[in-house]
């Protein structure tokens, strides 16, 4: 139940509307109207491809972290990590939606029977995301709000999170319960505040800036709402992740430091 | 800790909540009394067509907003008092609705529309988030280990999912002709729409944070249970505990303050609910708080936002989530002054007020605060 909605808008995503939104849900999952126009996938494509996924989530599992531990210098193995993790995606990309779809097509002309299309498989929606929507650009806003995020929450919250946690004094309780509030705000609440100021950042900013001074509303647009960054760490980062490394065991902390990197990746993402 | 390394830990994020929180609610409130406008001018103006015959003339006295040097509308701000609020709460409708008797009446009013929709998803979702998050965390738990990193990670994905395209998944499930509204159909032999009246948008709504909550509070509790004392455990068996009795004497308890802390965080998350109007595309029927907000501030085609009741309902909704906390919150005041006045000598189990003590004490502690206090809870829970 967990897992189903979002294995659905998988099936859905590469077919066409008009079998993605089928009544049926056989029809759904083969897509035979996306067959007839000449886009699926035959038996030896679903092999190949799954058994390359498989194969890769076994290198992740193993192999990679062998390499990394042997090739990372002294002290640098999040950084190896860093670099490991993304040469690794970066191959998987180019094997996977690269080298494997030209000589998949090469195979299936002479394959026969095994090489004609089962299943109903369209990438077009992709691709029209991807290279006629822009999509690289919401991406990039999105990384950049994230990286934003859990830099300034991790550090700041983490700081704050130590020194309250060692004070047993009232003003440490009183800035709990303040952080509480602030942390239960709407953001409309906060946008409303900011607001006035985006629109009227020209005046502003005007004796700085001169003549150029910018207007956040306008010319940065979307941007703006970079300011919201600043936002949700403080409401959430102070209050939630504790110093409670003394108390819990390690892997209850992991879970603990995932499950508030995870809610910080998605509600940022989420802009 | 002294005093002065407090101060430099906290300092950063004290200066930032300051700068960009308590400030812009300071302006919230302040703009809540004014009310900024273009200024209107009533002028004659004689518009004129070309004719056959001439020109055909006509003197119309119109009103029309004053454009300034830059070509911009000229505004005036004014201190209008409570009206903001008078705007957004439209108290003579609702005297009136309730004169009619009529529910109805009272519905249409947007903000009464969206604070009983906000509520009633707030408290709805509470209780199905705490047992089925306490169901998934309990099959977690008793699941083989060799399986339960994969079942963990097929638990968290509602979570990890951004709000919207989680929602949309939903909704694409039961939109139009979707799979489950025609298994539904199927079943109860009779056509559906789903997204015709709102109180199936409600259920999918409720639906969708339920699903994407639950994963939280499963994980929340999980963590738990790992600290849950085996000794205290084995006693209950032996003692002859079912199952169910183990589970509502010797967990449960233990799991107490962690109940109060998901329970805590999900009255913030689902009072603020928002990203379920945006994924369902429930204007029409049903809106939020945060919705109605975020549609005042929306400008209109003149490029005109109506930020003063924007503040009144920012205001208001403020209050709200207060008085909602103000329970939880009174709680842990009453801990803290309990704690300074008798210490931790009366921790036994039986005991209300030092079941109340740890109760509380946990969310403190994990929301980040007096640790040393616990220990002492654990301490004498221990040495019980």
């Amino acid at each position: 139940m967990a897992a189903f909605p979002i294995f659905w808008i998988t099936v859905i995503s590469v077919k066409l509307p008009i079998d993605a939104f089928n009544s049926n849900p056989l029809n759904v999952i083969f897509g035979p109207v996306t067959l007839t126009q000449g886009k699926g996938l035959s038996f030896i494509d679903i092999t190949v491809g799954l058994a390359i996924i498989l194969f890769t989530a076994k290198l992740t599992t193993g192999w990679l972290g062998r390499m990394v531990n042997k090739y990372s210098p002294n002290g640098y193995l999040g950084f190896g990590w860093i670099i490991g993790s993304m040469a690794f995606g970066i191959s998987f990309i180019v094997v996977f939606f690269a080298i494997m779809p030209s000589m998949l097509s090469v195979l299936n002309d002479y394959a026969g029977e095994l090489g004609n299309n089962i299943i109903g498989f369209s990438t077009q929606h992709y691709s029209t995301v991807w290279f006629e929507r822009d999509f690289i650009n919401n991406f990039k806003n999105s990384l950049l709000v994230t990286t934003g995020v859990v830099t300034i929450s991790l550090t700041f919250g983490t700081l704050a999170g130590y020194g309250l946690s060692r004070s047993g004094s009232n003003l440490a309780f009183w800035i709990l319960i303040i952080a509480l509030i602030f942390r239960a705000l709407p953001h409309s609440v906060l946008v409303t505040g900011y607001l006035p100021f985006f629109i009227n950042s020209a005046e502003i900013l005007r004796p700085i800036f001169g003549d150029a001074a910018p207007t956040f509303m306008e010319c940065l647009g979307q941007r703006s709402l970079y300011w919201l960054l600043l936002i949700n760490p403080l409401q959430s980062g102070c209050c939630v992740h504790s110093s409670k490394v003394f108390h819990l065991n390690l892997m209850k902390l992991l879970e603990w430091m995932d499950a508030v990197i995870f809610k910080h990746l998605d509600e940022s993402l989420c802009l | 800790m002294n005093q002065k390394t407090f101060l430099a830990f906290i300092g950063p994020s004290v200066v930032m909540m300051v700068l960009f929180i308590a400030l812009p609610l300071a302006t919230v409130l302040k703009q809540s009394f004014y009310v900024t406008q273009p200024v209107y001018q009533t002028l004659e103006v004689e518009t004129c067509t070309p004719t056959f015959t001439g020109q055909l003339c006509v003197k119309e006295i119109k009103t029309i907003p004053t454009i300034g040097d830059n070509g911009k509308m000229i505004t005036q701000t004014s201190f209008v008092g409570f009206v903001n609020y008078q705007n957004v709460l439209e108290l003579p409708r609702v005297i009136k609705a309730f004169a009619n008797n009529s529910w109805r009446q009272f519905m249409v009013i947007d903000f009464w529309k969206a604070l009983r929709f906000t509520l009633s998803f707030t408290l709805v979702t509470l209780p199905l988030v705490l047992s089925f998050g306490l169901i998934i965390a309990l099959c977690i738990n008793n699941v083989a280990k060799s399986i339960r990193g994969p079942v963990i990670f097929v638990s968290l994905l509602p979570m990890i999912i951004t709000p919207v395209i989680g929602a949309l998944s939903i909704r694409w499930l039961f939109i139009g002709d979707g799979i489950l509204t025609s298994f539904l159909e199927w079943w109860l032999v009779r056509d559906i729409s789903m997204f015709a009246q709102a109180w199936t948008i409600e259920l999918m709504m409720m639906f969708y944070r339920v699903w994407h909550v639950a994963p939280f509070a499963a994980i929340v509790f999980y963590a738990g249970l790992q600290t849950v004392n085996q000794d205290t455990v084995e006693s209950a068996i032996i003692d002859g505990a079912s199952r169910w009795q183990k589970l509502r004497y010797v967990i449960l308890p233990h799991l107490m303050p962690l109940i109060v802390f998901v329970t805590l965080i999900h009255l913030m998350d689902a009072y603020r609910v928002f990203e379920e109007v945006v994924g369902f595309s429930s204007q029409a029927h049903v809106i939020s708080l945060q919705w109605l907000t975020y549609d005042f501030l929306t400008s209109d085609l003149m490029g005109n936002r109506s930020i003063g009741r924007a503040s009144a309902s920012s205001m208001l909704t403020m209050i709200g989530i207060t008085l909602l906390l103000i329970p939880v919150l009174r709680g842990v005041w009453m801990i803290i002054r309990v704690s300074d006045y008798e210490g931790y000598k009366f921790n036994t189990p039986t005991n209300r007020t030092s079941f109340k003590l740890i109760f509380f004490s946990n969310i403190l502690v994990y929301c980040g605060c007096f640790p040393n206090f616990l220990d002492y809870c654990y301490k004498c829970k221990a040495s019980y």
